[in-house]
């Protein structure tokens, strides 16, 4: 875990584009926020994995949304069996019900869905949210902090270009 | 391209899938294990254990050994023991999340087996059932404490006596009070010589003497009349106390025979007590009999409601037992409930005799399956019957008519030294003999309407009853006896969670036959006793409470005559 953090924080602190960082956490909101082993997840962590989404950024998202999942899970509730019972959705409910790739996904638990809507609701705006403040984040408090005094003598030091030859390899890798 | 994607990614994906399942494999027996377990135990309220388990992928199939189900009312007891089950699963559902099994066996069935650990599950509560049952007070058989009894009787009349024997002390005491600030012989005494020395002295200085002492003659006139006031009121005050007091004890009075009405209900043997003397033999046994067998259908029954939670308007959903949140049905084009067996055999293990049966079409989801549940056992030459037959038919399909049926027939069952006791200190024992047992339990709509029939056959029986013996008992005792065939007819109806019985046999007309006349002959007894015992105690509280009236009378009288001395020195006064 904290090993995923520091990485994280090195990918924020590095040139990967926002957007790459914002939809790992993003997906990883709609893993945490539904039932973990289900098929919708595999088919996430095939786009996760197959696209160049962020890992440690889905692996952190992930995480951190299945913990809150524990408190939302009477609004998933509540969400999911408003839309299950709602008029509107009987046909489309009835339709899926009867397909067994969303049978097998438990489409028709309210908490599952309720998790589901929350997320799909959630994900444009948690995107654009999470791009502006990564944005800021660099152009603000990270330009702020590499001025500091520590981080220059930091920089300046001898471990950190070893370090940075070492993560670049690495990362060439 | 080559930006956005990472080909490996799909190497990593597959090698994950492949994880997964390889560690899904390899721990696949102990996750149905762990499910079958929770499931279990969620529902009978006792922990559930499973020996063993072993599946197979092709074909799709699952064997249990060792099912234990513990008794969540016995936890050193196991309720059901199973030696193995085993099942094929439909591959095809399961990717809708349904269980369906076309054949299973269950074989080695036991019940009531010992645990080497408590099966309890903490917090869970213990089974219950509420049930009533017609005028279930015996007559009191044994008149030798009668009078002990009646000792401790609440009895309105001579808590009342009492009571008016507290007032009297509490009046005597106010009385005493009083006293101290009324006037009395001493004072007349001086008011009285006062009075003498005034008459000397006028009848000796004539209108002198008067001029003299009428200053004086004033003053003793209005103490004596302040005297006169105070005596009067004070007697008015005793008088009322008085009056108060004879009252409460003639009212007192009158419950005298309301006490011995509701004694001689309660303590005289009323032939109707003996008119139906069966059920104070059976009640205890077969009672526990119906609790035992209605504390299951009221654990089970919901379960077969499962699908029938109405959540709105047509919408109708379940709670999964190992899953949260609720599953909302909605129609399907192949309509298949979530658990379902098509047909399960049934062995009971061999030291049990010949038993077998079958259940076919079992799920809690009746209305989706369209089929009724149907049990069927039958066995003979057992180890404790010569034969049993049972069938069952739980029919949940239509939510608005419901009829669950049980029809039990046991041949022959051995009794082998059973206990049924009567009162706390006189029990009867069946030393030997059979019982045929025919039990037609049906539930419509929740409402009960169910007989069980009991035909006890070349019974030996032998009475066991410690206390001083009494006629009453000893005659019952020597015609029960002699009595070996009998029958007993039970009637269930009510509720399954709150029922009631009635019990009958036509050993009520024996034991009817047999006590009548004793039974005359000691309610006569038991009212002179009950009699005597409240005339003796009223007339001891009676002796006291007059004798103090009297007293109290008395001292009234006493105040009148130094009124009465006051009024007359007033008189004489010039």
């Amino acid at each position: 875990m904290i090993r995923q953090i520091a990485k994280l924080l090195r990918i924020l602190n590095s040139e990967t584009a926002p957007i790459n960082i914002s939809i790992g956490i993003c997906l990883g909101m709609v893993v945490g926020f539904t039932q973990m082993w289900s098929v919708h997840n595999l088919i996430i962590l095939f786009i996760v994995l197959f696209f160049r989404v962020n890992l440690s950024a889905f692996i952190i998202g992930t995480l951190a949304f299945k913990s809150l999942s524990f408190l939302f899970n009477g609004t998933f509730h509540q969400i999911g069996l408003s839309l299950l019972t709602a008029d509107f959705y009987k046909d489309i409910g009835t339709y899926l019900y009867n397909v067994t790739f969303w049978k097998f996904d438990r489409i028709n638990n309210t908490i599952v869905i309720g998790g589901i809507v929350v997320s799909i609701i959630g994900f444009i705006p948690m995107l654009l949210l999470l791009n502006v403040l990564i944005k800021k984040y660099r152009k603000h408090i990270l330009s702020y902090v590499r001025k500091t005094k520590i981080a220059k003598a930091m920089m300046s030091s001898n471990f950190y270009h070893y370090y940075k030859k070492v993560t670049g390899f690495r990362d060439s890798l | 391209m080559r930006k956005w994607v990472r080909w490996w990614g799909i190497v990593v994906f597959i090698l994950i899938i492949l994880l997964v399942l390889g560690v899904w494999y390899l721990f696949a027996d102990r996750i149905i294990v762990n499910n079958i377990e929770e499931a279990g135990e969620f529902i009978v309220g006792a922990k559930v254990d499973i020996g063993k388990t072993n599946l197979t992928i092709i074909p799709l199939g699952i064997t249990l050994n060792n099912l234990k189900v513990a008794d969540p009312n016995s936890s050193m007891q196991n309720l059901i023991d199973v030696d193995n089950i085993s099942f094929h699963l439909d591959g095809k559902y399961l990717f809708e999340r349904k269980v369906i099994i076309k054949d299973m066996v269950i074989e080695g069935l036991k019940f009531n087996t010992e645990r080497q650990k408590s099966g309890e599950i903490a917090g869970a509560k213990p089974l219950t059932v509420n049930r009533a049952i017609d005028d279930f007070i015996l007559p009191l058989l044994d008149i030798s404490n009668l009078k002990t009894f009646i000792e401790q009787e609440d009895l309105q009349s001579i808590d009342g006596l009492n009571a008016v024997k507290q007032d009297i002390i509490r009046v005597e005491k106010e009385w005493k009070a009083a006293y101290r600030l009324m006037p009395n012989t001493g004072d007349m005494r001086e008011y009285r010589n006062k009075t003498n020395i005034i008459i000397a002295d006028v009848k000796e200085n004539k209108v002198k003497g008067l001029i003299t002492n009428a200053r004086g003659i004033r003053q003793l006139k209005d103490e004596i009349n302040r005297d006169i006031d105070n005596i009067n009121l004070n007697k008015k005050a005793m008088e009322i106390d008085l009056d108060s007091l004879e009252t409460k004890k003639n009212r007192v009075l009158g419950y005298i025979d309301k006490d011995i009405a509701k004694l001689r209900e309660k303590y005289t043997p009323d032939i109707r007590g003996f008119n139906n003397f069966s059920k104070y033999i059976f009640k205890d046994d077969i009672l526990r009999q119906i609790d035992d067998g209605l504390v299951w259908y009221n654990r089970f029954e919901p379960l077969f409601d499962y699908a029938y939670n109405k959540i709105k308007d047509d919408y109708y959903g379940n709670e999964p037992i190992l899953f949260d949140g609720i599953d909302v049905q909605f129609p399907e084009h192949d309509p298949k409930p979530s658990f379902f067996i098509e047909l399960a055999r049934l062995s009971f293990e061999k030291s049990i005799g010949d038993l077998s049966g079958e259940i076919t079409n079992f799920t809690t989801q009746q209305n989706i399956s369209g089929l009724p549940t149907s049990i069927k056992l039958d066995g003979s030459n057992l180890d404790f019957a010569e034969s049993v037959n049972f069938s069952g038919l739980i029919n949940h399909v239509n939510v608005d008519d419901v009829k669950d049926n049980i029809l039990l027939a046991i041949r022959k069952q051995k009794i082998n030294n059973t206990k049924y006791q009567i009162v706390e200190n006189w029990d009867l024992t069946i030393n030997s003999g059979f019982v045929d047992k025919v039990l037609n339990f049906n539930i419509q709509n929740g409402i009960i309407k169910s007989n069980l029939k009991l035909l006890f056959k070349r019974t030996s029986i032998k009475s066991n009853f410690i206390g001083q013996n009494n006629i009453l008992i000893s005659t019952i005792d020597s015609v029960l006896t002699k009595v070996s065939n009998f029958y007993i007819d039970i009637d269930i109806s009510g509720e399954p969670n709150s029922y009631t019985t009635k019990i009958n046999s036509d050993l009520d007309n024996i034991v009817d036959g047999a006590v009548r006349n004793i039974v005359k002959s000691e309610a006569n007894k038991v009212k002179t006793i009950i009699d005597d015992s409240i005339t003796d105690k009223k007339q001891e509280l009676i002796k006291v409470i007059e004798s103090e009236i009297e007293k109290l009378a008395l001292e009234i009288s006493q105040i009148d005559d130094i009124l009465n001395e006051a009024k007359k020195i007033l008189k004489e006064l010039p």
